[in-house]
């Protein structure tokens, strides 16, 4: 098995050209809307990255570029080492086999008229992983796997609860047998309880396995439970990565810092809110993106944006002023 | 080991499409007694033969124009002395015949037509778009004259007729439930495990466009019913003697106004009919929709 | 909005505890809110089974539970929105100067609703009307519920979009609800709800939809305006850790009953209900290693089962569990319904 990495995006941006609004009726001035600007990460075997930002952050676009849903409009996005955009024939087929994505709407990603055996094994029948006979079996294991009892196969998804859902989302992602597994905000919108036994069920499931994982979320206590690293997103770019537990332990952007007050802690006095809202991603003014809102913003962060620069092998961000670990 | 969660008390199989009408017909009296009279129609009208009194042809000519209740006439007859209880059952033969077999070639050319317009893109889609625009343009019962003055007369002539005009509001309904399910999660999700696309459409999309085109298809019986007798009223539907509800009140209609049974009878047997349908449609309708809406 | 100086705040009794501040409750007064023995049933479902709390002037209380547990449920019925013949109510909420609201009729609500009790809801996109500008959605209670006229509605509705920090709140008057992010729907809907000084302030889950860093300040508002007008706030949460920091009181429920409920330091700090510790123990921190979930399950709410909700579940339950309901006792500074508590 090679160590090179699964997923990797150089400099990736994707930008969408809006109308100008309230303009004259010939002013055809077209402004860029960077839904990803320059974004750089990379994905090992076996490794748990988590990705976290809020609304406006691009991770959800940068999720639909890893899985080839959109193509960067620059930089370039890798699927072991090849081009994503361009991929198809048996490369592509491979590409589906191994990644496989589960999503936030578990009851809208799964088909109402299928049962459960034939959603799960949908991925089985389309690979050819197992002959007719073993279909159930396969199954039934799949579905053990994951907690759910066997029995429930026959079900169809109205009679099911939202864990069990999820359980069954899960049980179809693995069926491929997948290297990597892609997750958008899988366990939001589930009670607590569900979603520890989710969680656990998750990195149970990598640890075991060997998967690698992404796991996009808005939610810090989510990603230090499931992921070795962290990468935080603000306005399209990757602002702070590195370990988990490093970076949430003394975060060196102030953005990162930003977010770990907001999350809710037993006891804690309510934060200082961040100054302001995310602004819109349009026509952004030129220095860093996160000066507006930052407490620590000095001349020269109007001036010039920050790139993200490795401060050691395991930790990267990008701020001329970072907070002091 | 990862916790087998114990059965969480919810319905161990989706409750059955009977099972739902049944509860349905305990809670709604409406829906019961008018399912009931639809029963009641289909029955008599399929068994027919044993049901009436008397062949629908057979003229009396001694009694003709008979009000209701004389003796071996429960209905009375028509001017040619024909029994208008036995001319009824058979009517319903037709008009359930009718009704069905347009509702089911409009159906299937909505599918086609609804399907092809909501996956295609580009100049297809907008021509699509354009050619059912034009169908809709046209209320059903001239579309269905026009086609009957191409076609001619004849049972098998309307049932065409009035499935093509028909064809128009149900593609209209397809495309929109073809988008809606297009844009499901479920759908991106068949694609990016790399299912090709015609396996998509006939595995994921189909499916969950077929049920809610035959809940609509239930809608659509008894405005198919009306607008076939609609047509043999004017006298461009089927041909005499065939006994038609629409024809028989076209010919009735001279008399209304001292033998108004001849007329009175086949339009109120119309009437029952159309609305024990509309009210079956409607909470056929009601029963599935938002279930549909949260499984679609 | 200026960030709050915690620094010399932090010893005023401006603010309420979660901010630092420190809450002193005038002697010999009665509570705003009494819940007695409020018990909600549709057909044969016992929805809310003798839930039982107070709440103080000035104080906040946090409802917490899981989806299904009745938080909403609870709130609706405090605003009379759900009431008799719809549901079957038994019990008392006597709301200090009015009495027993339970059985009050759609006329008596009328006038309770925005002048002494007023609620926010979790979905401010929804919760607003598209078709109708910020401006008017704020001025229409200001004119009808307290009589003013049209310019002076005006100059108050840009008072209170101020106040709830919208800058810019002449202009925010004319747009519409989705011209707006969340977090501005929601202050505007903070500030329609706070228009006519209610006694009491329902959120219903306010933050849920918004990001995290949107969260802080909403609550932080919440907490600013109820204090400055003294009055009290109930919050239906989901999120414990969230109650901790913004609720002086909790009440922790399962399946419609009240399994424990007291100052939060002490129930969130040292739970004594297994379920309030299952719970606390599914919230993540950032060094947290293992979690231990809660076996599946959901609460039956047939109205003819005996016996503590959570007893299927509970790793602690003894026999008697099932059968026979526990008591809201007071224990150890807080009231707890439990057979085996933890010790």
């Amino acid at each position: 098995m090679s160590t090179a990495p699964i997923f990797r995006l150089l400099d990736v941006q994707k930008a969408y050209d809006i109308d100008a609004k309230g303009g004259a009726l010939f002013n055809r001035a077209k402004r860029r809307l960077r839904a990803l600007d320059g974004v750089r990460l990379s994905l090992a075997p076996g490794e748990s990255l988590a990705i976290v930002g809020e609304s406006g952050s691009g991770k959800t676009t940068l999720l639909r570029v890893l899985l080839g849903l959109t193509h960067p409009t620059d930089g370039r996005a890798l699927f072991r080492e090849k081009d994503i955009a361009s991929l198809d024939g048996v490369d592509r087929d491979r590409f589906c086999r191994e990644v496989a994505m589960i999503y936030q709407d578990a009851r809208g990603s799964l088909n109402p008229r299928m049962s459960v055996l034939d959603l799960i094994a949908e991925p089985l029948d389309h690979h050819k992983l197992c002959t007719k006979s073993e279909r159930r079996d396969r199954v039934a294991a799949l579905m053990s796997r994951v907690g759910l009892s066997p029995a429930m196969m026959s079900r169809y998804v109205s009679a099911l609860s939202g864990g069990q859902l999820r359980r069954v989302a899960i049980a179809r992602a693995l069926a491929s047998e997948p290297s990597v597994l892609v997750a958008d905000e899988a366990v939001s919108g589930l009670d607590v309880s569900t979603q520890a036994q989710i969680l656990k069920l998750l990195r149970d499931l990598q640890r075991e396995m060997g998967l690698s994982l992404l796991f996009i979320t808005h939610d810090l206590g989510v990603a230090a439970y499931l992921c070795d690293r962290i990468a935080v997103m603000y306005l399209g770019r990757v602002v702070e990565a590195g370990l988990t537990r490093e970076v949430l332990k003394a975060p060196a952007h102030p953005y990162t810092r930003a977010l770990l007050n907001a999350s809710p802690r037993f006891f804690a006095p309510i934060s200082d809110p961040l100054p302001g809202e995310v602004p819109s991603p349009i026509d952004l003014p030129p220095g860093c993106r996160f000066a507006g809102r930052c407490v620590r913003a000095r001349d020269d962060c109007q001036k010039s944006e920050p790139a993200l620069t490795p401060a050691s092998p395991t930790r990267m961000f990008a701020c001329f002023h970072p907070l002091a670990s | 080991m990862v916790d087998i969660p114990a059965d969480t008390g919810l319905a161990a199989r989706r409750p059955s499409r009977l099972e739902g009408l049944r509860a349905l017909a305990r809670s709604n009296i409406y829906f019961a007694i008018a399912s009931i009279v639809v029963a009641l129609f289909i029955l008599s009208a399929t068994f027919a033969p044993l049901v009436s009194p008397h062949p629908p042809l057979d003229q009396d000519m001694a009694a003709f124009m008979s009000p209701p209740l004389t003796e071996n006439h429960i209905l009375g007859t028509d001017s040619f002395g024909r029994d208008l209880l036995a001319r009824t059952i058979y009517g319903a033969r037709y008009a359930l015949a009718i009704g069905f077999g347009a509702v089911l070639i409009g159906a299937l050319g909505g599918l086609i037509v609804g399907v092809a317009a909501g996956l295609s893109g580009g100049v297809t889609e907008w021509a699509l778009m354009r050619f059912i625009d034009a169908l809709l343009a046209l209320p059903s019962l001239i579309m269905a004259i026009a086609f009957i003055s191409i076609l001619g007369q004849g049972v098998d002539k309307v049932i065409l007729a009035v499935g093509v005009a028909l064809i128009g509001p149900f593609s209209r309904t397809v495309r929109a439930d073809v988008l809606q399910v297009k844009a499901q999660a479920f759908v991106e999700a068949a694609g990016l495990m790399g299912v090709k696309r015609l396996a998509i459409i006939w595995r994921h999309i189909l499916p969950n466009v077929i049920f809610p085109l035959a809940v609509q298809a239930t809608i659509r019986v008894s405005y198919a019913v009306l607008v076939s007798s609609g047509l043999s009223f004017l006298g461009i539907g089927v041909a005499p003697p065939t006994p038609d509800w629409g024809l028989m009140i076209a010919e009735g209609r001279s008399f209304v106004s001292f033998a108004p049974w001849i007329a009175g009878v086949p339009g109120t047997a119309l009437a029952i009919l159309l609305i024990a349908l509309s009210i079956v449609g409607d909470g056929v309708r009601e029963h599935f929709d938002p279930k549909l809406r949260k499984q679609g | 909005m200026k960030p709050l100086d915690l620094g010399t705040a932090r010893a005023s009794t401006m603010l309420p505890a979660a901010l630092g501040g420190r809450i002193e409750p005038a002697a010999g007064t009665e509570p705003l809110l009494k819940v007695e023995g409020l018990s909600l049933t549709r057909g044969e479902s016992l929805i809310l089974d003798e839930v039982a709390f107070s709440l103080r002037r000035g104080a906040t209380l946090g409802l917490l539970g899981e989806s299904g547990a009745g938080k909403s449920t609870i709130a609706l019925a405090l605003i009379g929105l759900l009431r008799k013949p719809e549901v079957g109510l038994s019990g008392t909420i006597t709301l200090d100067g009015e009495g027993d609201v339970v059985d009050a009729p759609e006329k008596a609500w009328l006038k309770l609703r925005g002048r002494r009790v007023a609620m926010i809801f979790q979905d401010a996109s929804a919760a607003l009307n598209p078709c109708f500008t910020i401006g008017r959605q704020i001025m229409t209670p200001l004119r009808r519920v307290l009589g003013l006229g049209r310019s002076a509605a005006r100059v108050r509705a840009i008072e209170l979009l101020e106040s709830v920090g919208l800058n810019d709140a002449p202009s925010r008057l004319s747009a519409y609800p989705h011209q707006l992010s969340g977090g501005m729907q929601q202050r505007v809907m903070i500030a329609i709800a706070l228009s006519s000084n209610p006694d009491l302030l329902l959120a219903d889950e306010p933050t849920s939809a918004l990001d995290v860093t949107i969260q802080a300040q909403i609550i932080r508002l919440i907490l600013e305006e109820t204090r400055r007008r003294s009055a009290s706030c109930i919050f239906v949460l989901h999120d414990l850790a969230l109650a901790s920091q913004c609720c002086d009181d909790v009440v922790v429920l399962y399946g419609g009953q009240v399994v424990e409920t007291g100052p939060s330091r002490i129930v969130l700090g040292a739970p004594m209900h297994p379920y309030t510790q299952a719970l606390k123990g599914c919230v993540l921190e950032f060094d947290t290693e293992e979690l231990e979930p809660l076996p599946s399950g959901a609460p039956s709410f047939a109205s003819k089962a005996p016996g503590c909700r959570f007893a299927d579940r509970c790793a602690r339950a003894l026999d008697k569990c099932a059968a026979t309901k526990p008591p809201l006792v007071a224990t150890r500074g807080r009231k707890l319904a439990c057979w085996n508590p933890l010790p």
